[in-house]
């Protein structure tokens, strides 16, 4: 099937594209295709430790990035560029997560089939 | 002749996203491309909405969108799930209820164009 990357560009919760660009590529992850994915600008908070308090209003879909291994997707990446400008110099992602140079960006995109960008 | 597929994701109120796609897919039509699916995600099935009411003066681009793939028989799906949790019942013109895992299965050898 054929290579696609999702780069995720939005913040975890001030609108609802983390969510269901997860569920997208947990769809197409579904049917075969080789996924890659990529957090970005604000997204890269995607992947930081999430807030545990029970009271929390929001749904904490960040959890479900662990079934990324079920559905063998391996290639998640971090925009480096977008982590320094955040000052995020040395964060702990909450699943396994590679960080990427803008050159390396360019040479992933390169190689898909198709880009989704959400 | 290439064949693509069209994912909208945007309200067809508040963006020009519509109007966008809706050219694109003329534009691909007349050159003789195929167009495999137009699928509508996130704020996009707002479009299917059999509610909608504009002033006469505003272009419907759901209804144009809608007659266009009717026309030229092209699949025009929107995502249930995401159309359920908008609270949104679809009207009956043209609009087929999908799931991501048909898009998925229908982007298969297609060139995805994204507005």
């Amino acid at each position: 099937m054929q290579p696609i990357t999702i780069i995720q560009r939005q913040s975890p919760f001030n609108s609802s594209c983390g969510r269901e660009a997860l569920d997208l590529t947990l769809a197409l992850a579904a049917v075969e295709h080789k996924i890659s994915m990529v957090f970005s600008g604000d997204a890269v908070y995607q992947l930081l430790a999430m807030n545990t308090e029970p009271e929390f209003a929001l749904k904490r879909y960040q959890q479900s990035f662990k079934l990324f291994d079920l559905y063998d997707i391996e290639q998640v990446y971090v925009c480096q560029h977008s982590l320094l400008q955040r000052q995020l110099e040395q964060p702990e992602f909450v699943i396994p997560a590679k960080i990427i140079t803008p050159e390396q960006l360019q040479h992933l995109l390169a190689a898909q089939q198709q880009i989704v960008c959400i | 002749m290439t064949t693509f597929s069209l994912m909208l994701t945007t309200s067809p109120l508040a963006r020009q996203d519509f109007a966008s796609a809706l050219q694109f897919a003329s534009a691909a039509v007349d050159a003789g491309c195929q167009i495999e699916q137009v699928f509508l995600y996130q704020d996009a099935v707002l479009a299917t909405a059999a509610a909608i009411d504009l002033p006469a003066d505003e272009p419907n681009l759901s209804d144009q969108l809608a007659n266009f793939c009717r026309q030229h028989h092209i699949p025009l799906l929107y995502c249930v799930t995401a159309a359920e949790k908008r609270g949104v019942m679809p009207a009956d013109s043209g609009f087929i209820g999908a799931g991501l895992a048909e898009f998925a299965m229908r982007l298969t050898h297609t060139k995805l164009v994204q507005f």
